[in-house]
């Protein structure tokens, strides 16, 4: 008996993707997980800019992670061209990522994760019958955007931070406005870690999981690393990141899948969980013990449960760097001047889905000859179709009505944004 | 100081109560359009209620700006068949009844987002909200929109300001108080216009002799002048 269950198009993901499964005999002959967006030839839109062009232009790629994207391209540049930041500036985007991590976890919670598991077609049916809690989640977005706005310049895609630093210091009555509005935005993340707490989470796509994240030296969590950690204990620096994400070409998918030693991987927050985890502390800490994310989880469908910690995290540590930024005293310092020159960098942020990585390479005029950006979607593409392949054969038996809104329940717990994840170079043989 | 700075800030938040918000990725080519009409905008005097906002891909940016607005008025790529940057106007409401399906290649289309807000704060539904749509003409890879979109863009901003004109307290308030003023003769445009037309007329009057030799010099010195003109367009 032939089965074919098609979807064409996944609600509820950033952009366009779709999933087809083939089975024949009660077999699972094909599972693909279909990118059919237009592709984005993003990377050669930015080849022979100038280097202050690539951020504002790449920066697009996505709304939501505009934050991760800005700052992984300025580190890129700023790598090529030997440019080292001071403490505040790091410190200052680590607070505009933070914004971005806020943003994008309680945007996929509330409007696009959790009305799978409370049984509701949409965030709209669910702000129908809980107005409260839809709006609890769209305040945490606009605490996201806000932190931003403060730092970055704008709700999303900032301008204020540029190579070498930012164009204009938040004051520290901004900062201090800032922190008030986190110690409100910390209640909501904790009722947050209640409602996740509360959910069932279905155990039919356990498999196992290769986990990739960056790794920071400290003894604190971070979404910063120079080095990139995997579960089978393997490790590379951040800008030999092409040893981990080996890109492949897949005919039924206009994004390239990535295999670490012919294997998929994931990244994200359970990712982060799994590698990082034991270096949380404070409310972020109990909220994973109380999300039973203590010990290392095979079952990807935890990575919601993963992104509420992470909202705890990224408002505590938010406040932290505020305390760290007003106890230093909040510097009215210029952005460092640029000398361009020839030169390779790489830059790698843990963005709300996982690891991002832009690299470029400038000539000696600091005109961008080359430049390749890894996005977490891109990377977790192949890893996606291994748990819906395992997800299919072990609902087989159900009819294909019920077993599509799972599959589809699967995509949405990687928070894929599958628009960013598309990035082909078309090559004509002449 | 700052944190007076700061509710200063906040107050003009609270007073702009009329958003205008462009949609789009600029790296769509036209699906960007949304987003460069506001750089456009940004560029031109608008009343102090009024906010704009570059949402990129998300409509749900503007939360921050969303304080009991009375109008929101959305730009996006739109297609519904017509020719390249041809301009359609929709109220929200309508497009509800009438099950209008808008395509969109953003996470949470408008639309929906729309739908969710409305949900959700219940100070919305007495909001008005239009949606200015564009028809685009590519929607594919590039930072640059089409010849079509960039001409229909002054079409657009005049259509923006009219919307704006329609609600914006601040312009309203504005030709209140010119219309107060030359109510008591300052300033009035009308009277001013109307005195320079009687006195010109009044001019003319007087030379209006009724005296043929009269018309004959004004005759024979028009045609002088004309030559003078045509002699200098000549050379």
């Amino acid at each position: 008996m032939h089965k074919s269950i098609v979807i064409n198009h996944i609600c509820r993901v950033e952009g366009h993707g779709g999933i087809t499964v083939n089975i024949k005999d009660g077999k699972v002959t094909e599972v693909n997980m279909d990118i059919f967006e237009g592709s984005r030839f993003f990377e050669p839109l930015v080849v022979g800019r100038a280097y202050d062009e690539v951020a504002p232009i790449l920066m697009r790629i996505c709304a939501i992670c505009s934050a991760a994207h800005t700052v992984a391209s300025l580190m890129a540049v700023e790598n090529a061209f030997d440019i080292t930041v001071s403490p505040q500036t790091r410190l200052l985007r680590e607070l505009l990522v933070h914004g971005g991590n806020i943003e994008s976890h309680s945007l996929h919670l509330f409007c696009l994760a959790v009305p799978d598991f409370m049984n509701y077609p949409s965030a709209i049916a669910l702000a129908s019958d809980h107005p409260q809690k839809v709006k609890m989640g769209l305040e945490l977005k606009k605490l996201g955007n806000t932190i931003q706005e403060a730092i970055g310049g704008r709700a999303i895609h900032p301008v204020n931070a540029v190579i070498g630093g930012f164009g204009k210091v938040p004051t520290g009555g901004q900062l201090l406005d800032l922190k008030e509005q986190l110690k409100k935005g910390l209640e909501q993340s904790l009722v947050t870690v209640d409602l996740v707490s509360g959910l069932q989470v279905p155990d039919f796509c356990i498999s196992p999981n290769v986990f990739a994240a960056l790794s920071f030296n400290g003894s604190a969590y971070s979404l910063f690393g120079d080095r990139i950690a995997l579960s089978t204990n393997d490790t590379r620096d951040a800008n030999r990141y092409k040893e981990i994400c080996r890109e492949s070409v897949v005919t039924h998918s206009h994004a390239k899948h990535s295999r670490f030693n012919d294997k998929p991987f994931a990244v994200g927050a359970l990712a982060r969980m799994a590698l990082n985890g034991e270096k949380l502390s404070g409310k972020a800490k109990k909220a994973k013990e109380k999300l039973g994310l203590s010990s290392y989880s095979d079952n990807m469908l935890y990575n919601n449960a993963a992104q509420a910690v992470e909202l705890v995290y990224s408002i505590e540590r938010s406040m932290e760097i505020i305390d760290e930024l007003l106890a230093a005293g909040i510097k009215q310092e210029k952005s460092i001047d640029v000398r361009a020159k020839a030169g390779i960098g790489t830059g790698a942020v843990e963005a709300p889905r996982g690891t991002l990585y832009h690299s470029y390479s400038f000539d000696e005029k600091g005109r961008l000859a080359e430049a390749d950006v890894i996005t977490p979607t891109a990377q977790n593409l192949a890893n996606i179709e291994k748990d819906l392949r395992v997800s299919v054969e072990n609902l087989i038996d159900r009819p294909k009505e019920s077993l599509a809104p799972k599959l589809e329940m699967v995509v949405r717990a990687y928070d894929p944004c599958i628009s960013c994840a598309v990035h082909l170079v078309e090559v004509n043989f002449l | 100081m700052n944190t007076t700075m700061l509710s200063k800030e906040k107050t003009n938040r609270l007073h702009k109560n009329i958003i205008i918000a462009g949609v789009g990725n600029r790296l769509l080519g036209d699906e960007g359009l949304g987003s460069h009409i506001i750089d456009s905008l940004s560029r031109i005097p608008l009343p102090s209620d009024v906010s704009i906002i570059d949402c990129g891909c998300d409509l749900l940016s503007i939360i921050p700006c969303l304080n009991e607005p009375r109008k929101i008025i959305v730009i996006d790529a739109v297609r519904a068949g017509g020719k390249p940057g041809r301009i359609y106007r929709f109220d929200y409401s309508k497009l509800q009844t009438t099950q209008a399906q808008m395509q969109s290649a953003h996470q949470i289309g408008p639309t929906d987002a729309l739908g969710l807000l409305r949900r959700v704060y219940p100070a919305l539904s007495k909001c008005e909200i239009i949606i200015i749509g564009i028809e685009p003409k590519a929607i594919e890879p590039g930072a640059e929109l089409s010849e079509e979109i960039i001409q229909s863009f002054s079409d657009v901003k005049r259509l923006v300001l009219k919307e704006l004109l329609l609600c914006s307290t601040d312009w309203q308030e504005c030709l209140c108080v010119r219309y107060h003023r030359a109510q008591k003769k300052w300033f009035d445009i009308y009277s001013i216009g109307k005195n320079i037309g009687v006195n010109i007329s009044n001019a003319l009057s007087s030379i209006h002799t009724g005296v043929l030799p009269s018309y004959l010099v004004w005759v024979l010195a028009g045609l002088a002048i004309l030559l003078l003109i045509n002699y200098i367009i000549a050379f």
